[in-house]
């Protein structure tokens, strides 16, 4: 009987094995976005940052760093090597975040033109979008793309500590894209399956507060209890209050 | 018994296997009709920088929002910009054409976006009018093939201009493929 189930328990982890492989040579093509500070937000496909003093760039090999003048024009300081190919940048508080196929780095940015590598948090993908909010990260990782089904997961890991990031918790959601939190509300885009709010006041364990179908939702600005959402129709304009998305507007694409 | 449940595990890793080999590492020719990328080209007219009237929303990417305005990037093409003031009623001021412009930032008074392989600065002047700051070449920010590996995609033709970028689209019978 041991046996049996110990047989079972290799198979299943070839099963993950396998499909772990599989996500490795999906590739993906993800725009979502998440918020950023004071001046906008920036985006998980962006190829720039944008911080008051300086502009930081990444290309296939490279991370650019550009001092702003104080006009807004900007000139090249900096140039760090990357080892891997990076995908995604954005800025939070001193810190910017890269996105590469299987790793979020995450460097300090304190002396502007001069970013310090803090630490390297491994990924199982690459296309995935991060908010971050305090000393929490929200990462989605979709693997629909290799259809194996019922592996897209949203990850919330603890950057207390840069140079440690420690995954609070793995939960299951269907198709997830971009993401936005505010206050103590995570909003998940799940493409045809809507939008998914968390309660996230317990980073160790995140409640589902609702569910919003009969729309298409890529991606997600939130700005206290005002909702930008963006999919396949368009650009609508919510109000999420007491658990209710109230939809104020809607910009219509492609006409 | 035993064996039947190892026979069982390997068909099916192995099916697993090949189904992620199959439908990812060998192309087959003629493709038929798929999911692929298609080259968007540059013709000269769009080529400059320029602010518009308002134009329709199209292919809305990604969106950014500055104080009371929303802007709202057209992929590929550039960035409209509503005045947002209220949410329930986004007025539409206008639309700033850059070819290529998949991403926008603002700090201050600039905007930050990408046109072509072009990292560029304009002074947004409160929506009015845009003056170029400054200008500064991104190398490897312009792609001859999609960013994409393992998907059929239209050859690129230089006659037709400049690429500025991909669009997934439904292809019929591509002939690349990476």
């Amino acid at each position: 009987m041991r046996t049996h189930i110990n047989r079972k328990l290799r198979a299943g982890l070839f099963i993950v094995l396998s499909a772990i492989l599989c996500s490795c040579i999906t590739s993906c093509s993800d725009d979502g976005s998440e918020i950023g500070q004071a001046s906008g937000k920036a985006g998980s496909m962006a190829r720039f940052a944008t911080t008051p003093n300086y502009v930081y760039t990444v290309d296939n090999q490279s991370l650019y760093v550009y001092q702003r003048a104080s006009d807004g024009s900007l000139q090249k300081v900096n140039e760090r090597k990357l080892f891997t190919q990076v995908e995604t940048i954005f800025y939070y508080e001193e810190k910017i975040f890269l996105g590469s196929r299987n790793a979020v780095f995450i460097y300090d940015v304190n002396n502007g033109a001069n970013p310090v590598l803090l630490s390297e948090y491994k990924h199982i993908l690459s296309c995935d979008p991060v908010v971050v909010k305090d000393t929490l990260a929200f990462a989605t990782f979709r693997l629909s793309d290799c259809r194996l089904q019922g592996i897209d997961l949203l990850e919330v890991i603890n950057i207390k500590d840069l140079q440690n990031p420690v995954s609070l918790g793995l939960y299951a959601v269907p198709t997830p894209y971009g993401l936005a939190v505010s206050d103590n509300n995570l909003f998940v885009c799940l493409g045809n399956n809507g939008l998914r709010v968390f309660d996230v006041s317990n980073p160790r364990n995140l409640s589902i507060k609702s569910n919003h179908l009969g729309f298409h939702a890529y991606d997600v600005i939130a700005n206290n209890d005002k909702l930008i959402i963006t999919g396949n129709t368009g650009i609508q304009q919510h109000v999420y209050a007491n658990n209710q998305l109230n939809l104020i507007s809607t910009l219509s694409s492609g006409l | 018994m035993k064996t039947k449940i190892i026979k069982l595990s390997l068909i099916i890793i192995w099916l697993l296997l090949i189904s992620c080999f199959v439908e990812y590492g060998t192309p087959e020719f003629p493709a038929g009709i798929v999911e692929g990328y298609k080259p968007v080209y540059l013709t000269g007219a769009e080529a400059e920088i320029k602010w518009k009237s308002p134009q329709p929303l199209d292919k809305p990417g990604k969106i950014y929002v500055f104080q009371n305005y929303l802007l709202v990037n057209e992929r590929l093409k550039g960035v409209h910009v509503y005045n947002n003031t209220n949410p329930g009623e986004p007025i539409s001021i206008g639309f700033l054409q850059v070819a290529g412009c998949t991403d926008m930032a603002i700090q201050g008074d600039v905007l930050y976006v990408n046109h072509i392989a072009d990292l560029v600065a304009l002074k947004i002047n409160n929506f009015q009018s845009f003056a170029e700051l400054s200008r500064i070449q991104q190398k490897d920010w312009i792609n001859q093939f999609p960013e994409e590996t393992d998907v059929y995609f239209e050859c690129v033709d230089p006659s037709k201009g400049t690429v500025v970028g991909w669009e997934l689209v439904t292809l019929h019978n591509p002939t690349c493929y990476r």
